[in-house]
C-alpha cells in the first residue's frame, strides 16, 4: 500500500514538472538587429517577398540622400556652339530710331539686324 | 512677326546678339496708314511707348480694319503718353510724310509684300515658326 501511495506521489510530482512554466525564461522581445548596409537589404528582399513593404521608406533606407542635386542640361550642340562664338552678352535693352526713322529695339551694335518689314493688319 | 517677337526678344535681343528694327509696309490703304502713324505718334513720345503700342495694335488686329480717330486716341492714351500731344501729333501732315516716307524707303529697296524679313541682307520672306528665325541667327552667330 505504501508502495502505491508513493507511486502517485511521484507521479503528480512529474507531472506537476512537466507543466511549471520555467520562470527563468526571459520574457520575448520584439527587436530587430541594428541594421547594418548589407543586412538590411538582404532584410528587405527577404520580406519582399512574403510582405509588401512600402517602396519610400525601402528606398530611403537603401538609398543615400545626394548631397547636392545635380541639375540636368540638355544642350543642342549646333546651338551650344552658336552660343559659345557669340560675342559678349548684352542685357541691357535700348530702344530708338535708325537713322532712317524706323524704331528699333535692342543693342544698337548687335551684330545681327532683323528688320521687319510689316504692316499692323 | 508677333507669334514669334517675344521668344526672339527673350532669346536673342536681351542677349544682345540682335536688334529689330520695325519698318512699315503700307499696303492696305488707310487703315494701314492711320495705324502705323498712331505708333509714329506714341513713338515720338518715348520710343519704349512705341513698342508697347506696336504689340497692343498687333493684339488688335482686327478691330483696326474700320477704327478711326477716337480709337487710335484712345489706343494713345491706353498705354501712357499724353493725349494732347498724340493728337497734335496725328494730325499733323509732317507726321504723315515722316510715315510714308518709310513707305517709300522700302518700296525702292525692292519690299513690296508683308511681312518680309531682312536678317544682316537675307531676305525671309512671309511669316516662319521661331525655330527658323533662331537656325538663320546662329548660323549667323557661327560664321561671325
Amino acid at each position: 500500500m505504501k508502495r502505491l501511495i508513493l507511486l502517485l506521489l511521484l507521479g503528480l510530482f512529474l507531472v506537476a514538472c512537466t507543466t511549471a512554466t520555467p520562470a527563468a525564461d526571459p520574457a520575448p522581445v520584439d527587436t530587430e538587429p541594428t541594421p547594418e548596409r548589407g543586412s538590411d537589404v538582404a532584410r528587405v528582399e527577404s520580406t519582399a517577398v512574403s510582405e509588401p513593404v512600402a517602396p519610400a521608406a525601402t528606398i530611403a533606407e537603401i538609398v543615400e540622400p545626394m548631397a547636392e542635386a545635380v541639375p540636368v542640361v540638355v544642350v543642342d550642340p549646333t546651338k551650344a556652339l552658336a552660343t559659345a562664338t557669340t560675342e559678349s552678352v548684352n542685357t541691357a535693352v535700348v530702344s530708338g530710331r535708325t537713322a532712317d526713322g524706323a524704331f528699333f529695339l535692342g543693342a544698337p551694335d548687335a551684330p545681327i539686324t532683323l528688320i521687319d518689314y510689316s504692316d499692323f493688319l | 512677326m508677333l507669334g514669334t517677337e517675344p521668344q526672339i526678344i527673350a532669346s536673342y535681343v536681351e542677349t544682345g546678339r540682335v536688334k529689330i528694327v520695325f519698318w512699315p509696309v503700307l499696303n492696305h490703304g488707310d487703315p494701314s496708314i492711320y495705324s502705323t502713324l498712331t505708333a509714329e505718334c506714341v513713338g515720338q513720345q518715348g520710343s519704349d511707348a512705341f513698342w508697347t503700342v506696336h504689340e497692343l495694335l498687333f493684339t488688335n488686329q482686327r478691330d483696326l480694319w474700320t477704327a478711326g480717330r477716337n480709337y487710335y486716341v484712345d489706343t494713345a492714351v491706353r498705354v501712357g503718353v499724353d493725349q494732347a500731344t498724340f493728337e497734335a501729333c496725328y494730325d499733323s501732315p509732317s507726321s504723315l510724310d515722316a510715315v510714308l516716307a518709310l513707305d517709300n524707303l522700302r518700296r525702292q529697296r525692292g519690299v513690296f509684300n508683308q511681312p518680309t524679313f531682312d536678317v544682316n541682307g537675307q531676305i525671309i520672306a512671309g511669316l516662319h515658326s521661331y525655330e527658323v528665325f533662331a537656325d538663320v541667327f546662329d548660323r549667323m552667330s557661327v560664321e561671325r
